[in-house]
């Protein structure tokens, strides 16, 4: 089976002569959330931004079904949809004008995109709120608009970059639960955040980043036999990773 | 110290505010000051002569000086960092807020001090106040409005809105009173006005002794402030920190919900919310129009309205440049599965509407205010042209920008 998003030894970042990412290597298969962890400046932003087309690796390839931004950047991006870690909103448009523009752009048909923003809005406690200007949005109420608006396109590949940071726990289980469903479906997810039990309870595989570099990655027993840690949890790899010991 | 702070405070926000003065001093900004006041200048005689001999003329300068003086913005100079850090100190800020509502005091005064000058032959030739009267009052007034930003500053630490509407409501009979004065030239109503406003203020004072202030009231009144004078510079400016105000404009938005719900039209969608809410896009369009329309009527010359029309349709077209790097700091647009062409394609195609619109407007103001047919002629072509040409124009700008 072909990876759905393959990093293919990437190296990149914002300075070709002070790379942030060396040689990163890890793939996304459809139906799996791949958990990506690393501290504050491991790298995992960086990453996304490479994987989004917003900046070029300085060497390697990223392909999300086989095919790269190059070759066909609108193919490639309609396969994937992003949410972001701090919410980016237009600050001229409602909650409901964010999704009709959203789905105007990915291209989901009148009728299908209505029923779907219903259901979110209800799922996410929003459906009052549906002509509400973001300026009088919470930072939760805002990051709720981005899930919604990428839940609404149902791609083939998710792209999730600290989603939990100002949710009530309702939209996080919510949230979760959604995930595995469209898991389920066939998506594949790639998720980066800090909320290690969680990243345990709920992703498939793991890649741990640590100074720009995966660390260890696969599955909760490969790493643990990466790491020479039988039964350790992600807590205590994660803290054995960022003593600079453990290298792949 | 906190005196200190005040000063600090103060003077980094005029250095500020001195930069951005003088590059509006420097944009044309004063030209059209020193018209308006030559146009003032010639026309003021002839309106003190329609001006009806009435008691209305004096109800009209109540209400002027009343507003002037009970307005009273204050400027607290307090930040929002001070509500975390300052708060154990209000006891000891005393100093530092005494000179903000001072300096507020002060520039209200200022601006009192102008329109009593303006107003002054209006105030000599229909009023008793003439003479020693005529500065007496004009004194008076600077009173009213230093102790007006005094009281309203104890208001705002109530939390009673009922007080607080029964005092602003007693604040208009102090003018009044000054106003009534003028009108009969009496000296009794003149002080029972200063005594009344004195009173009020020690009442007001008494009242709120021992309460404490209202720190997020002073913040919003701080931001509002300096939001005021910020989207004034910003009319002659950039100003990078300028928080912009989203209008929902129901109706016009509406308009551009009707677009077909696809793909191409993607970037229509958010340049069109762009121009109707955001900034003051929509508002500059309207103003161009009415604002050509005045100067149309203002120079008869058939080929001066001819240019004229041209001018405003070409200022147009240049200030709608600046809806292409609306979205430059968001990221979406970039990440959209829409070929990059079709932004290019959705821009031109609505700043040309646009401009199909304006351009309409200005022929119809030319056929009505005009004499010449054949101008408005002349004009629906250079129109026609204008729009023909345009998309060139904005790719060859687009080239100069990147050269």
């Amino acid at each position: 089976m072909t990876a759905l998003l393959n990093i293919n030894h990437i190296t990149g970042g914002y300075n070709i002569h002070k790379p942030v990412l060396h040689d990163l290597e890890f793939d996304v298969d459809p139906g799996e959330i791949v958990g990506l962890i690393g501290l504050n400046g491991a790298g995992k932003s960086t990453t996304i931004k490479h994987v989004l087309g917003l900046m070029e690796p300085a060497e390697g390839v990223i392909y999300i079904n086989s095919k790269t931004i190059h070759e066909d950047a609108e193919a490639y991006r309609k396969q994937l949809a992003y949410i972001p870690e701090s919410p980016i909103l237009y600050e001229e448009m409602t909650l409901w004008e964010h999704l009709r523009l959203t789905a105007m752009a990915y291209g989901v048909p009148e009728g299908v995109w209505e029923e779907r923003s219903e259901r979110l809005m209800e799922t996410y406690q929003m459906s009052w709120r549906k002509n509400w200007f973001p300026n009088h949005f919470s930072k939760g109420m805002r990051q709720k608009v981005m899930i919604m608006c990428a839940f609404l396109v149902e791609p083939k590949l998710y792209v999730v970059d600290e989603p939990f940071v100002g949710l009530d726990p309702v939209a996080i289980k919510s949230l979760l639960d959604m995930m595995v469903e469209m898991k389920e479906n066939g998506a594949g997810i790639l998720m980066s955040t800090h909320i290690l039990a969680t990243a345990e309870r709920y992703c498939d595989r793991f890649v741990l980043l640590h100074e720009g570099r995966v660390a260890l990655k696969g599955t909760m027993k490969e790493i643990q036999e990466q790491a020479g840690m039988p039964g350790a949890n992600l807590d205590d790899l994660y803290i054995e990773v960022t003593k600079g010991e453990i290298t792949s | 110290m906190t005196g200190q702070w005040w000063n600090e405070r103060a003077g980094a926000f005029w250095g500020k505010a001195g930069r951005y003065l003088r590059l509006i001093g420097n944009s044309g900004f004063m030209f059209a000051l020193y018209i308006l006041l030559f146009a003032g200048a010639v026309f003021y005689p002839a309106f003190l002569d329609w001006l009806p001999q009435s008691p209305w003329v004096v109800i009209a300068l109540w209400l002027i000086f009343s507003v002037l003086t009970l307005r009273g913005p204050i400027r607290p100079f307090v930040q929002s960092g001070d509500l975390v850090f300052l708060l154990p100190l209000e006891k000891r800020m005393a100093p530092f807020f005494k000179k903000s509502i001072r300096y507020s005091a002060a520039l209200q005064g200022v601006e009192v001090l102008a329109v009593y000058i303006v107003l002054g032959p209006v105030i000599q030739e229909r009023t008793a106040a003439g003479g020693a009267g005529y500065i007496g009052m004009l004194l008076l007034l600077l009173v009213i409005t230093f102790l007006t930003t005094f009281i309203k500053w104890e208001e705002w630490k109530w939390h009673d809105h009922t007080h607080r509407y029964i005092s602003t409501a007693v604040r208009w009979v102090w003018p009044a009173l000054l106003m009534l004065a003028a009108w009969w030239g009496s000296i009794f109503l003149a002080g029972a006005g200063l005594l009344g406003v004195i009173g009020h203020w020690q009442l007001v004072k008494r009242r709120s002794a021992s309460m404490l202030l209202r720190w997020e009231v002073l913040l919003e009144a701080e931001n509002h402030q300096l939001a005021k004078f910020y989207r004034f510079v910003q009319s002659f400016a950039e100003v990078p920190h300028i928080e912009v105000k989203i209008k929902r404009r129901r109706w016009l938005a509406s308009l551009v919900d009707k677009f077909t719900h696809k793909q191409e039209n993607t970037y229509l969608y958010l340049y069109g919310k762009a121009f109707v809410r955001s900034g003051e896009y929509a508002g500059m369009f309207i103003r161009l129009l009415v604002v050509c329309g005045l100067v149309m009527y203002a120079f008869a010359p058939e080929w001066m309205r001819l240019g004229i029309g041209g001018l405003f349709l070409y200022m147009t077209a240049v200030q709608l440049q600046a809806l292409k790097s609306h979205y430059a700091t968001i990221d979406w647009p970039d990440l959209y599965p829409v070929p990059l062409r079709w932004k290019e394609q959705a821009f031109i195609t609505f700043t040309r509407a646009l401009l199909m619109v304006q351009g309409a407007g200005i022929i119809l103001l030319h056929a009505w205010i005009g004499q010449s047919l054949l101008v408005t002629a002349a004009l629906a072509l250079f129109v026609v042209l204008l729009l023909l040409y345009y998309p060139r124009w904005v790719t060859r700008r687009k080239q100069k920008e990147m050269v």
